[in-house]
């Protein structure tokens, strides 16, 4: 996984995300949002899309982004991290003495922070529905102005999405490359909900 | 489709074929090998050709020229027609020695199907075809080839004789056939002649005519004899009373000169007072006196006046001869009237005859017509046959003469070789473009757009990245795919080689 970064050779991935994210931000004049990204595909993350819209809405020095990994089964957010993160959105969500800012760790990247899953969990997925996820959404926001991309796993291998999106503000929603069928994309869109869907993200 | 779906489409495979790189390798090097081994064991095939030439000249064609259409035959069409004949072909297989005559049923059928199958007939220019052999085997596809050529030409000139011998006897059948119609028909019209005597119109009309004339001056003629005999009547008539008259009066004044020369007489000799002299005087004045009052009254004839007058014969005679002339014009004209009516009768009879004469008479001349002309050309049909049957007029010959066959016919092991590698790209790339369009799953950024309502976006066609460790890992399964092409790549050129230099 490579994430993007100004002044990057493939020039064409670097503008692709760019402009992805102006649109995303087009979409709500400017305003912070919480993006839910997901993939069509099952066992095809969105995990490289979801970490580049973070990091690219970070490149800009006005605009600090957080990305919060829901891949509860297969952690990524660890990647971005120096070290192995003591708690993450499991431990927060279990246990009610940890606090929003114990979770949330700075990244490598200027003004990208991250907010691992944490020690993984059989029964993390219905902490999910629970209300302390919409508190602990609610708190980041008002932590901080910055936009938040909440990365979830595929719509057809979780309900994650199903779970999470009625929590944010806007939805993309990842087609890899020779993946995904017509079908498949109308009932991704219908999980999201059509008026939350700010697009598709065609990844070859 | 546009410029930017196509090079979607392009991408989409490319990418596909990346990701299949080594099954795809694979395919390339089994389909070029495979098409390598079939083109080394496939059979060679030595063909053979020989040229021929179509002498058209069609005997029947000049003979009926003008009388009946000829069609113009396709001398390869025919050349075939007669050399996929059961009858050559047999007749090819037993002398090439592919039979023997002894063979059993099924092995005959297939020599026969196996030389349909190989003897290719094509034409080459109107008058030309090539006549083409191909076998396993050089001498046998050399052997049979001349053998093929040598039947056929044998067996067109047999039937070109066959043909121009029929061509006579048919000339001469038409000809025999039209002179009993001919025949037929001088009887008929001579039959015909003979029952009906009455002339041609023509002449029927012409007496008519002339009757019609006679009789028209006969009645002229009778009206003159009319005339001339009422006025000679009329001239008889008045000379018959002129006479009665004329005859009294004579009577008289011959007595009176009697009696007067008799008192001349006697007053010669006596007195006046002399008895006689007075009595005569006095016979003179009573004879005076009754010429007086008879001249007037006394009714004209008497029976004792045989007067002689020229003028009354004539008459007479005039009008006997008017009467009998008239007479003889009547019968003359009732004469000519009862021929003139004859002659309408007849007019009528020749009428009716006269279409069932003309149809004979035309069909007398048609039938004689053609019946000259099939004689002259009876004549010129009995000289073709006999310049076919003394082999002047063969049609058939060999314009460029077989040719041993050195090397075997179609795709050589090198063309092989050149397929091959072609056909091993193009197949699986024909199956991944085929895939790419026909898969359900979306591969083309273009489609999506078009096949998604309005409201869901395409927000970015974010390009493939490659992570460093996955680009060294793809370094390495390159060189080892570049290892093992070279090693294909010179087993295939190696085995090329030996193919095509005979060693394998």
């Amino acid at each position: 996984m490579r994430i993007v970064y100004p002044g990057m050779a493939e020039r064409d991935i670097l503008n692709a995300y760019r402009d992805l994210r102006t649109r995303l931000m087009q979409r709500t004049g400017g305003k912070q949002f919480v993006v839910l990204v997901s993939s069509l595909a099952p066992r095809m993350g969105s995990n490289t899309v979801a970490m580049n819209i973070a990091a690219s809405i970070a490149f800009d020095e006005q605009h600090s982004a957080l990305y919060i990994d829901c891949n509860l089964d297969a952690p990524q957010g660890a990647q971005l991290l120096h070290q192995k993160p003591r708690a993450g959105l499991n431990e927060y969500l279990v246990d009610g003495n940890v606090s929003a800012e114990q979770i949330v760790y700075e990244s490598g990247i200027p003004r990208l922070s991250v907010l691992p899953v944490g020690t993984p969990r059989s029964t993390a997925v219905e902490y999910l529905a629970s209300p302390r996820m919409a508190q602990l959404l609610d708190q980041l926001k008002a932590q901080a102005p910055r936009f938040i991309v909440i990365d979830v796993p595929p719509i057809e291998e979780s309900v994650v999405a199903r779970i999470l999106a009625p929590l944010s503000d806007l939805a993309v929603l990842a087609v890899p490359f020779g993946m995904v069928s017509e079908s498949q994309i109308m009932s991704g869109v219908d999980a999201v909900g059509s008026h939350r869907l700010a697009g598709l993200v065609f990844a070859y | 489709m546009d410029l930017i779906y196509i090079a979607e489409i392009l991408r989409a495979v490319s990418v596909e074929l990346r990701r299949y790189r080594r099954l795809f390798l694979v395919a390339v090097a089994v389909v070029a090998f495979a098409v390598l081994i079939f083109g080394a064991v496939s059979p060679k095939y030595y063909k053979t050709s020989v040229m021929l030439h179509a002498d058209v000249t069609n005997i029947i064609a000049p003979l009926l020229a003008g009388r009946a259409e000829v069609t113009s035959i396709d001398r390869s069409e025919q050349a075939r027609e007669s050399i996929y004949t059961r009858r050559i072909i047999t007749q090819v297989a037993q002398n090439a020695g592919l039979l023997s005559g002894d063979e059993p049923l099924e092995k005959v059928e297939s020599v026969v199907a196996g030389l349909r199958n190989n003897i290719e007939v094509k034409a080459e220019g109107p008058n030309y075809f090539r006549m083409i052999y191909s076998n396993v085997d050089q001498e046998t596809s050399f052997r049979v080839l001349n053998e093929v050529v040598d039947t056929f030409i044998r067996d067109a000139a047999e039937r070109r004789r066959a043909e121009s011998r029929s061509a006579y006897e048919f000339i001469n059948e038409q000809v025999e056939s039209y002179k009993r119609q001919l025949k037929m028909a001088e009887e008929s019209l001579k039959e015909f002649k003979s029952t009906n005597i009455d002339g041609s119109e023509a002449s029927v009309r012409q007496r008519i005519d002339t009757f019609r004339v006679k009789v028209e001056e006969l009645a002229i003629q009778i009206d003159e004899a009319e005339e001339r005999k009422r006025a000679v009547e009329l001239q008889l008539r008045e000379e018959r009373r002129y006479l009665e008259g004329q005859g009294k009066v004579d009577e008289y004044h011959t007595r009176l000169a009697a009696l007067q020369k008799q008192l001349d007489t006697l007053l010669l000799n006596y007195q006046e007072t002399y008895p006689d002299v007075v009595a005569v005087r006095e016979q003179i004045v009573e004879l005076k006196k009754q010429a007086e009052r008879d001249g007037a009254d006394r009714p004209a004839y008497s029976s004792n006046t045989e007067v002689k007058n020229p003028l009354y014969e004539e008459l007479r005679k005039r009008h006997a001869e008017a009467e009998t002339d008239l007479r003889s014009l009547i019968m003359r004209k009732a004469a000519t009237e009862r021929l003139l009516e004859e002659e309408r009768a007849r007019a009528v009879r020749v009428a009716a005859t006269q279409a069932d004469l003309s149809e004979l008479v035309r069909d007398y001349d048609v039938t004689r017509e053609i019946y000259e002309e099939m004689l002259e050309r009876k004549e010129k049909a009995r000289l073709s046959m006999t310049l076919d049957i003394e082999g002047q007029g063969v049609s058939y010959r060999i314009q460029e003469p077989a040719v041993y066959p050195l090397k075997p016919a179609g795709l050589q092991l090198v063309h092989y070789a050149i397929i091959g590698p072609i056909l091993g790209l193009l197949f699986p790339i024909g199956l991944v473009v085929a895939y790419v369009l026909f898969d359900p799953r979306i591969r083309i950024p273009s489609a999506l757009l078009t096949s998604m309502p309005e409201e869901v976006e395409l927000l970015a066609i974010v390009p493939a990245q490659d992570v460093p460790e996955e680009q060294a890992q793809r370094r390495r399964e390159n060189k080892r795919s570049a290892i093992w092409l070279s090693l294909a790549l010179a087993i295939y050129i190696a085995a090329v080689l030996l193919g095509s230099n005979g060693i394998i």
